[in-house]
């Protein structure tokens, strides 16, 4: 465990350019042959439901409400939770 | 793609070699910039244009703009709940340093 | 002390920044923008008012901003519920080919992130930095 600065620097620096190729070469293989997803075709033949031409907002707050829904919710959370903290800390000065 | 990759890895690199808690929560920021980049980069189709149906062109794909979206928010909210949970910790203990709160002897 | 520079930058600017975050939060289906951006937007001029006056009038605006963070959170469920009892799917399109359902949910959402946002701004804004205790 006694390993020096520089030790430690060369070992993480091996360890990041390992993980480097991992991901390059993961991520080629997908990314080449298939550009167009049919799920994108699918956005462009039923957009007009919406009523929008905006496809960004339509598939979050139409195809995926859902999901937007659970993103509100964990900026809540996220709030409420620091808010909660907050309080603590008063109620401890007071004490 | 390999720029992403490469903004996610400084941040991995920040993340194994800082002992500030702060900049421990910058590098989680840089690696969600590096992967907000690798998601937008994957969506793109030659010749595609921002997704606004005004007239018939051919578009990118929105799918991963709307993800990322979402992603923005999440990282906005650990960020803030981790800034949060610090300055309690700062309170209690008087640093920021990750090793001190372990007792102090051990370096990162 | 603020600056005289600062105070009236800030009161002039922040009527149009409010008012752009509303421009990109109603127009989200026409142009880019939503409600998400929207919201921040409008909490950016929320916050650059706050941070350059001292006035206690304006700090008591935003005293419960929270309680806009709850009701917004809920509006969103209870827009959802709407599609589920009268049309029979959780957050269904009340209104097919209109964006209708598309602004209600964009105004939702853009008062939950401004309120939020500014919540979160003012809990940090009120900070001390100085340890309490030093151990």
């Amino acid at each position: 465990m006694k390993a020096s600065g520089l030790q430690k620097n060369i070992l993480t620096m091996a360890l990041l350019l390992i993980i480097a190729v991992l991901l390059i070469n993961g991520l080629r293989l997908e990314h080449e042959d298939k550009r167009e997803s049919s799920l994108h075709e699918y956005y462009l033949e039923t957009y007009e439901d919406a009523g929008s031409v905006n496809l960004v907002e339509t598939i979050l707050l139409n195809y995926r409400a859902y999901d937007t829904f659970g993103e509100v919710m964990v900026l809540y959370i996220a709030v409420a939770g620091i808010l909660i903290l907050g309080e603590e800390e008063k109620e401890g000065e007071k004490r | 793609m390999n720029v992403s990759i490469l903004v996610v890895l400084v941040g991995l690199y920040g993340l194994t070699n800082n002992d500030n808690a702060i900049k421990l929560l910058m590098s989680l920021s840089v690696m969600g910039s590096g992967v907000i980049l690798l998601f937008v980069t994957v969506g793109y189709i030659p010749g595609g244009e921002a997704p606004l149906m005004t007239s018939h062109i051919s578009t990118v794909d929105p799918l991963p703009h709307s993800v990322m979206i979402t992603f923005i928010v999440i990282n906005l909210a650990t960020t803030a709940l981790g800034l949060a949970l610090i300055f309690q910790l700062y309170r209690r203990y008087g640093t920021i340093k990750v090793s001190e709160y372990f007792g102090g002897d051990e370096k990162l | 002390m603020k600056s005289p520079i600062v105070k009236t930058a800030g009161r002039a600017l922040t009527p149009f920044v409010l008012l752009y975050g509303a421009y990109v939060t109603l127009f989200g289906v026409l142009s880019p923008g939503g409600g998400f951006p929207g919201g921040v937007i409008m909490a950016s001029g929320v916050i650059l008012i706050l941070v350059s006056h001292d006035s206690e009038k304006i700090k008591s605006l935003v005293e419960n901003i929270e309680w806009f963070d709850t009701f917004g959170a809920f509006a969103f469920l209870l827009v959802g519920l709407g599609g589920l009892f009268l049309s029979g799917a959780y957050f269904a399109n009340l209104w097919p080919r209109s964006p209708v359902m598309l602004i209600l949910l964009d105004i939702v959402v853009s008062l939950k992130v401004f309120a939020g946002t500014v919540a979160l701004f003012v809990y940090f804004f009120k900070q001390e930095v100085e340890p309490s205790s030093t151990e």
